[in-house]
């Protein structure tokens, strides 16, 4: 049975209910309220990324759903910043629509999304220094002279540990 | 699904300009940012420092993320500088998460007593009051450590510390490794480089060695394997690389219980003296004098439990024919191009019943010439990787055991070649690791 969702700039979205249950907020919604044709409100969400996440729901729809019981699997999954072909084709998307896919991915509660957003993040900053993720993310530098003497010391203990 | 149109003009809500998305982001979300750059970090440490370095919110919730601060090395070079600055900032930052630390001591071409002051300097009893150390590594290069030196270094507080505990030694060729060894009360990985061991292993060693799950010796001259692997009674892996053995002829089989992986690239491995009743993993050896021996045949074809082979070794089809006949309950094997294992694996594949390795369901090849083997690829498709038809074209009833998970690594020169287009037409690549100089393609069938 389809489900209707309704984003914050008031598009509906009709999908099956199979892909909007990736979302466990909307996986919770569904099993609160029982079987209804009622729309979905998603406040926090705009058409154009509700788009993109859904067309992520749709191709990772038979996925084995994420647990919550595996510290361990959680643990290596953190340890390696690879992500797949087809998601990585997925997240190149300018950088306003990669943040709100992660906004997005955190609201809906869609762990595996929210992670492939923060390791593409997680990759763009890696290797760089202070100075060129400040640049990066038009960062300012709003550390008080004291706080700046005390960077300074840790600069002389720190490098390569 | 379906997009429906909209029933109002309301706008979406746009972030300004000058303020950069990422700002907008919670902390919960940029602490996943965070743990995601520093856990796979080559240098943790330091890049949870940076991370601390850009502006004052990122600042303070990076200190107040332990999680980031659990790996720290300590490098400890001559003239040694102070830690403690250093030492306090993690002990501060890690809390209570359990940490893994790094202790890299490089004390070549020194004097004694400068070594003995400099080892006398580094304050471990900080480094130990850590609440927990999940995993401590200690990694020493020396050439002129004497055991009275070496038991400096281990403050007996840490074997209640730790939960495992990593020891890696590398010392001059002429130096034995005996004293340092039976100053270890507990190590679980052990890890020794050059140096010798001599005729026997020191009896001290006996209880430590009982706690060993991992063993590597690289290039460790006079080894008196046999005795170290009775001392080593719960050894999971095994690695022992370009290594003297001792010839010790009269030794008993000795049997390994636990012994799960094999790596043995050294002269004089005495394949009949061994028995591995759960070894899954094989790391085949290399030099083809070694594969005339009866004995590592013998002992493969005694070892029903090897299911994933490492073959890269073998530079040789007749050599990989006969190890894939003496593992018929082979999952995995790993081979380089020129122990051709498409074309070995494909013969005998035109009965189902009859396929050498029936049961293989991952394949992973290097190929660096790829324009010579477009038809042997085709060929093994075909063979091993399609169910089988029957003469209506549609799946029969008796379906192969095919071959899902394909790994191809290939090299930059043969990554244009027709394989690629061949393989691509039938399976998805899932992966691509282009800075390691090798194309892994990972195929999955459509």
């Amino acid at each position: 049975m389809p489900v209707l969702l309704v984003t914050s700039d008031n598009e509906q979205f009709r999908v099956e209910k199979v892909v909007a249950q990736r979302s466990v907020l909307i996986k919770n919604m569904l099993e609160d309220v029982g079987e209804s044709d009622q729309p979905i409100p998603l406040p926090n969400v705009t058409a154009p990324v509700l788009k993109k996440v859904l067309e992520y729901c749709d191709h990772h729809q038979t996925d084995p759903l994420p647990t919550g019981d595996e510290p361990s699997a959680d643990e290596s999954r953190k340890r390696t910043t690879d992500i797949s072909e087809w998601d990585q084709k997925f997240i190149t998307v300018d950088q306003e629509m990669l943040f709100e896919i992660i906004l997005a991915a955190n609201y809906l509660d869609i762990k595996p999304l929210l992670d492939v957003g923060c390791k593409t993040v997680a990759n763009m900053i890696k290797g760089k220094s202070p100075e060129e993720i400040r640049k990066l993310f038009n960062i300012v530098n709003d550390f008080t002279p004291e706080e700046e003497a005390q960077i300074k010391k840790e600069n002389e203990w720190a490098e390569d540990r | 699904m379906e997009r429906l149109p909209p029933n109002n003009d309301n706008d979406a809500t746009h972030l300004s300009l000058d303020r950069h998305p990422i700002q907008g982001c919670s902390d919960e979300i940029l602490q996943l940012i965070f743990e995601g750059i520093t856990f796979s970090a080559v240098r943790p440490f330091s890049t949870a420092v940076s991370l601390s370095h850009v502006c004052r919110r990122w600042r303070s919730l990076a200190l107040s993320t332990p999680s980031l601060w659990r790996t720290v090395m300590f490098k400890i070079q001559i003239p040694l500088q102070d830690l403690t600055p250093m030492i306090e900032a993690f002990a501060t930052r890690i809390k209570y998460v359990p940490a893994e630390v790094f202790i890299d001591i490089e004390a070549f071409w020194e004097p004694k007593e400068t070594i003995k002051s400099a080892l006398a300097a580094i304050p471990f009893e900080k480094i130990y009051k850590i609440s927990a150390i999940s995993h401590l590594n200690i990694q020493i290069v020396a050439d002129s450590l004497d055991k009275v030196l070496f038991s400096d270094v281990f403050d007996p507080i840490i074997y209640q510390r730790v939960d495992t505990f990593t020891l890696d030694l590398t010392i001059d060729r002429i130096l034995s490794f005996n004293p340092f060894l039976e100053n270890v009360p507990r190590v679980e990985n052990l890890c020794l480089t050059e140096g010798r061991i001599g005729t026997s292993i020191s009896p001290k060693f006996y209880t430590a060695g009982q706690k060993v799950t991992q063993l590597q010796l690289d290039n460790v001259q006079e080894v008196p394997l046999m005795a170290l692997l009775r001392m080593t009674p719960i050894l999971k892996t095994l690695t022992i690389l370009r290594c003297e053995l001792n010839a010790e002829e009269n030794a008993d089989v000795c049997t390994l219980p636990h012994l799960t992986s094999i790596h043995i690239g050294s002269y004089g491995f005495m394949w009949n003296k061994i028995r591995c009743p759960a070894l899954t993993h094989l790391n085949t050896p290399s030099e083809h004098n070694r594969l005339e021996k009866d004995c590592f045949w013998t002992f493969l074809s005694s070892t029903p439990t090897i299911t994933n082979v490492c073959a890269y070794a073998f530079h040789g089809p007749e050599y990989l024919r006969r190890l894939l006949g003496s593992c018929p309950q082979l999952l995995s094997l790993e081979a380089s191009q020129s122990s051709q294992p498409m074309q070995t694996l494909t013969n005998g594949a035109d009965s189902p019943g009859e396929a050498l390795c029936p049961n293989l369901r991952k394949l992973v090849i290097k190929i660096d010439r790829g324009q010579y083997v477009t038809e042997e690829v085709n060929f093994f498709l075909q063979a091993r990787c399609f169910p089988e038809q029957d003469s209506q074209s549609v799946i029969g009833p008796r379906v192969k055991h095919s071959l899902k998970d394909f790994e191809i690594h290939i090299s930059g020169r043969a990554v244009h070649d027709a394989n690629t287009s061949l393989l691509e037409r039938h399976f998805t690549l899932t992966e691509r690791r282009p800075a390691s100089g090798w194309f892994k393609y990972q195929l999955t069938s459509k």
